[in-house]
């Protein structure tokens, strides 16, 4: 349990940070100089309930990556707009930035992730090498 | 590791005693694989029953609300569901894989990553079985012998 409350965490800082970064270059394109202080704190509720989305979308299991990448998606850009319009971010941000920023974030998760798996298995392929010997 | 063999009459039943200096996945394989020995499946195959040792499952799997038993070369029916199983045989080196499917562990020779976020396990009778990343960790924690 506290294994999975550190990774939970962890997963939610890492793409708080992300998202801001993107949220700042965007800005940066378009003229902005600053981002509010409480933007920041929005940002991490948001990610706080993308995570816990996507704890209930991993249990989702279909046979097709297209569908399972699909919900991902679909239910992070859906909480990032009822977010959006709750903290009134589109009277600076158009929706299409917002939706912009969620699906970069989610492929940068996606392929952090290739990498973690692929240690997992290298990892598991030496247990299994060493328990033949 | 070393094995010793001792014939004893008065016994009732094989006895085997693991003397270790500490604890290690070693001696936690070793565990399991006795476990394996000692639990059973009740299948069925064309109406006739068969009590099939953990040891002999390759992996067992649920398709349309039915269970089968995968030996080497033989496929069994049985009326346990998966969840059940999966409780039963875990000590015996079963661990869940995907949602529809567990895998004796020792029947496992290599694991290969698919571009899907999927991987592929290549067992040692040459099948092939998809495994979900989300049961990953389940694999190596059995490795690591944390599950037994």
């Amino acid at each position: 349990m506290k294994k999975r409350l550190i990774t939970f965490a962890k997963n939610t800082l890492i793409t708080t940070g992300f998202t801001l970064i993107l949220l700042a270059g965007f800005a940066l394109v378009v003229g902005g100089c600053a981002i509010y202080v409480k933007t920041i704190f929005e940002a991490l509720l948001v990610n706080v309930c993308i995570q816990l989305s996507y704890l209930l979308t991993q249990k989702i299991e279909t046979s097709y990556f297209i569908l399972d990448a699909f919900i991902d998606i679909t239910s992070i850009v859906i909480i990032a707009l009822l977010f959006g319009k709750l903290f009134d971010w589109f009277i600076s941000t158009p929706a299409w930035v917002l939706i912009t920023i969620s699906i970069m974030t989610y492929i940068a998760c996606f392929l952090f992730q290739i990498v973690r798996v692929k240690d997992d298995i290298d990892f598991i392929n030496e247990k299994l090498s060493q328990k033949r010997k | 590791m070393k094995i010793k063999k001792i014939k004893n009459p008065s016994l009732y039943d094989i006895e085997v005693n693991i003397h270790y200096p500490y604890e290690n996945p070693e001696v936690n394989r070793v565990v399991i694989a006795l476990h394996s020995l000692n639990i059973s499946v009740l299948c069925k195959k064309q109406n006739t029953k068969y009590i099939i040792s953990a040891s002999d499952i390759y992996y067992i799997e649920s398709v349309d609300k039915k269970t089968f038993v995968c030996l080497e070369k033989d496929v069994l029916s049985t009326h346990n569901p998966l969840y059940q199983l999966l409780e039963d045989l875990k000590s015996a080196g079963f661990v869940q894989i995907s949602k529809s499917c567990l895998l004796n562990i020792n029947a496992l020779e290599k694991i290969r990553p698919l571009f899907n976020s999927r991987m592929e396990a290549y067992l040692s009778n040459g099948e092939k079985l998809l495994i979900t990343r989300k049961y990953l960790n389940s694999i190596k924690n059995m490795l690591n012998g944390e599950e037994s």
